[in-house]
């Protein structure tokens, strides 16, 4: 039986077969979000009449006898900083509200039409993407599916909760120092952060240049691989090789500075490295300046592209957001330039690690979803704050542009969480034959959830 | 050559991060501007452990940086 809650891969197929319309599932996927969004606070906009018509065009074409795209009719949606033709570009920000509204969609966009994905509307985020945690002063903040109770992780917080209420089966985001990757972990779902520069920017509003990264969500580590084929205009065969299996790979377990996770990270960990009899530990050098360099490259390039809007809206930005950027401004020249240099000598010893590894694997964060407004958190004694520690692990991976499939463990009657599958720079199809092998095995999976 | 920078950024006051704000033209509330120095220090620990790292000379900065 399909429908939204079937994985995208099974909804084209059986559009394409003629089991179901791709209106009946697009109006199905609408009534569920007007049902049940209220709720979680995923979308911050439902495009009815695009997505109907979309679907239409889907089911004329197959009733013409005309070969479907392999998306054709699945439903998706995009975190609201994708430009989409006729909607602003929120950014999750008040401010961009009074913007135009695009006049074209984002190059991602345009090619999730073209593989024939039907657009549902944009989703909402941490004001400009500088968040882990999607708490919204402006748009409301988007709750857990798992517990309502609990952050929904950031920035792309809408775009995971929406898959993981299963309202869509795919939806897009960015992930500059976490945000594919956390809200992954704190949903319970497979995010796939590819390599740097491996997906265009295209048509979507910029946080930090150095290491803003194109993403996407989805309950199956399947639709990952072929969603990133289709972006990739077909460039790579991930789908293709996702069945091989580990046979052959060389996986180890990231130790040092990723072992100051909670117990529930650390049995996570456990059971994936025990499937994928991951019995070697490497360390990476420096990890705690990697993140460190990432934190000031991030404030310096987030502050100083946000200036004049703070000189002059400065009381219209979140207050979450508002002293981050701000102070991020004024970061002097000498710290952000050796942050920069690091990155290059962190970048050249992380390539002699992968000389010797396929694939390492890594919490993706150091506990499960936190409550929504909770401040602090403590990891094995030390209290930190929560919004930017949620990102202490994905921050030193994206600092490299290393690709990396998060990969959902379940726990029975608590929060899920995910860990993170990483590979050498363009070898996203290695990080997606390991989620694909472990979700074979029962370790991981990403049930749609509605609590 | 090698070199490492090894500054103690905890002592960054109030009045240092108002000074630096009003050259860029941020006018900020007093509560803002009370958090972003908050903000600020966070930044210079970071900066710190950045900074006193010794990088050689022929290492140059990855502004444009692809893998």
């Amino acid at each position: 039986m399909i429908d939204i809650t079937s994985r995208a891969i099974d909804i084209a197929e059986a559009i394409k077969a003629g089991k179901v319309s791709a209106v009946e599932v697009t109006q199905k996927a609408l009534a569920t979000i007007a049902d049940l969004d209220q709720r979680y606070n995923c979308f911050t906009e439902v495009t009815p009449e695009r997505a109907l018509k979309e679907a239409e065009a889907v089911d004329v074409a197959r009733l013409q006898g005309i070969n479907l795209p392999p998306l054709a009719g699945v439903p998706y949606a995009v975190k609201n900083l994708f430009d989409v033709q006729g909607l602003v570009t929120l950014a999750g920000a008040k401010i961009n509200a009074s913007n135009a509204p695009a006049s074209a969609d984002a190059h991602l966009v345009k090619a999730m039409q073209k593989a024939g994905a039907v657009l549902l509307g944009a989703l909402n985020m941490d004001e400009y993407a500088y968040g882990f945690t999607t708490e919204n002063h402006h748009f409301g903040v988007t709750r857990n599916p798992h517990d309502i109770s609990r952050s929904a992780g950031g920035s792309s917080g809408g775009s995971a909760a929406a898959v993981a209420a299963g309202f869509v089966p795919l939806t897009l985001g960015s992930d500059t120092n976490g945000s594919v990757r956390v809200p992954s972990s704190m949903c319970g779902i497979f995010g796939l952060k590819p390599t740097y520069g491996a997906l265009s920017l295209e048509g979507m509003f910029p946080f930090v240049h150095s290491f803003d990264h194109a993403g996407m969500f989805a309950r199956s580590s399947l639709d990952l691989a072929l969603s990133f084929d289709l972006l990739q205009d077909e460039r790579t065969h991930c789908l293709e090789q996702i069945n091989l299996g580990i046979a052959g790979l060389r996986i180890a377990q990231v130790g040092g500075y990723f072992e100051q996770c909670d117990t529930q990270a650390q049995s996570a960990m456990a059971l994936v490295a025990e499937a994928l009899q991951a019995t070697t530990t490497v360390n990476l050098p420096e990890v705690a300046r990697a993140r460190a360099s990432a934190y000031v490259i991030t404030a310096s390039e987030g502050g100083n592209r946000h200036l004049q809007r703070l000189q002059t809206r400065a009381q219209d930005f979140d207050p979450l957001t508002r002293p981050r950027l701000a102070a991020g401004a004024l970061v002097p020249a000498a710290w952000y330039l050796q942050a920069q240099r690091f990155r290059t000598w962190f970048h050249q010893e992380v390539m002699k690690v992968f000389e010797h590894i396929d694939v390492i694997i890594a919490p993706a964060t150091p506990c499960s979803a936190q409550k929504i407004g909770q401040e602090t958190m403590t990891i094995q004694g030390v209290t930190m704050p929560v919004r930017p520690n949620m990102g202490m692990f994905t921050q030193p991976i994206s600092f490299v542009g290393l690709p990396v499939v998060a990969v959902p463990v379940q726990q029975v009657g608590g929060m899920p969480i995910g860990i993170q599958i990483i590979a050498s720079p363009k070898r996203e199809d290695l990080a997606l034959r390991v989620a694909a092998y472990l979700e074979k095995s029962g370790v991981c999976a990403a049930p749609v959830v509605r609590n | 050559m090698s070199y490492s920078l090894l500054l103690d950024y905890s002592d960054i006051s109030l009045a240092q991060v108002e000074n630096a704000a009003h050259l860029l033209s941020l006018h900020l509330t007093k509560e803002d501007m009370l958090n972003m120095h908050q903000q600020f220090k966070l930044i210079a620990s970071h900066a710190e452990l950045v900074m006193a790292f010794a990088l050689d000379d022929a290492i140059e900065p990855a502004p444009e940086y692809r893998p």
